[in-house]
């Protein structure tokens, strides 16, 4: 009978200890939402930024037709003139 | 007593047992708990992702004014060319029915000397005189205003390349010698071939008048015009007026034939 006692104090004691180890504090509801409310928000950033970065290659794309159309138009205007000239 | 001893035997085990079933149970919802965020893991995260999102909106805050400077730039250039080409469009003085009405004569000339392109040899040869007339048309669209324009000036030189080259094939011999036909002299008892005759066939003139022709054409192999022989292979040259070698060739032919007095 003594040595139940003994064995049943012993095994309160380890409950204790191991419940008190898992119960150590955490985050609240509110603070976990509110980590979770700034991870959706970096998220959304994250998607206007890649979108914003496929607008700008695009318009430097665009530019540089652009240029080149502007170069091809100045050199058919120069080669106008000339041709005009020679046809006087 | 041997009862009471073997009731707290059974306790005994009882008690074991269910000390076991505890201890697992609690070891289990000690693990679940150590899954859990910690506090400090917590505000290491908040730390982190606060940081994260400070530096996406400034990325999101540059890329915004580069997106706006960019579209900006490729509205003044939009404008640029649209000047360049406006200027250079008012450079001719043409005004837009005189562009359309240039441009449908291009247009005509083009297809008319792909339709050149397009024929025989033989069919060709009938209509080389066509060459010359696109290329007297093609002068005078050269000499408008207009054709210093580049997309006038380019399809321009285009259309006499493809003049030249018509030019140039209709002058190489083997162009010439495609044109040739033969005829096979046969007998005058059964085919009555004479050049005369052949000449006035349908298939070679159609005109007897035209004899001197395959006479000049076959000068190596025909001395006298009368004399022509079965089996003789004739070169038929192209049709068409007489030249002068062959005109001036009749004539001698008749004046001889005339002193020797046949």
């Amino acid at each position: 009978m003594k040595r139940a006692l003994k064995l049943f104090a012993g095994a309160a004691f380890l409950t204790a200890t191991l419940i008190v180890a898992g119960c150590s504090s955490g985050p609240s509801e509110d603070e976990l939402a509110q980590l979770e409310a700034l991870k959706a928000e970096v998220a959304s950033l994250q998607k206007e930024v890649d979108a914003k970065q496929a607008e700008k290659a695009s318009l430097q794309k665009q530019i540089a037709e652009k240029q080149a159309e502007l170069a091809a138009a100045t050199k058919e205007q120069d080669a106008t003139r000339e041709r005009l000239k020679s046809q006087q | 007593m041997t009862i009471l001893k073997e009731s707290l035997m059974n306790f005994r085990k009882l008690f074991i047992s269910g000390f076991i079933l505890l201890l697992i149970a609690v070891s289990g919802s000690s693990v679940s708990a150590q899954t859990k965020m910690t506090k400090e893991e917590w505000q290491k995260e908040i730390t982190d992702y606060t940081a994260q999102r400070d530096n996406l909106k400034k990325t999101l805050a540059q890329l915004n004014k580069d997106v706006d400077s960019l579209k900006a730039l490729l509205a003044s250039l939009n404008q640029k060319v649209d000047a360049v080409l406006n200027e250079t469009k008012t450079m001719t003085g043409a005004s837009d029915e005189l562009r359309k009405a240039y441009d449908a004569q291009l247009s005509a000339l083009e297809s008319w000397i792909d339709q050149l392109a397009r024929l025989s040899n033989q069919d060709l040869y009938a209509r080389k005189a066509e060459i010359d007339s696109v290329q007297a048309k093609l002068d005078e669209l050269k000499k408008s205003k207009l054709a210093a324009l580049q997309v006038y000036h380019d399809r321009l030189q285009a259309l006499q390349q493809k003049i030249n080259g018509l030019r140039d094939a209709l002058a190489k011999p083997e162009f010439l010698a495609s044109l040739e036909k033969t005829y096979v002299v046969g007998s005058w008892k059964k085919n009555r071939d004479c050049l005369w005759n052949i000449s006035k066939k349908k298939s070679i003139y159609n005109n007897p008048f035209m004899w001197p022709k395959i006479w000049q054409g076959n000068r190596d192999q025909i001395k006298d015009p009368d004399i022509i022989r079965k089996g003789q292979r004739l070169k038929i040259p192209t049709a068409g007026a007489l030249t002068d070698t062959e005109k001036k060739a009749e004539r001698k032919y008749f004046a001889k034939k005339h002193a020797s007095g046949k």
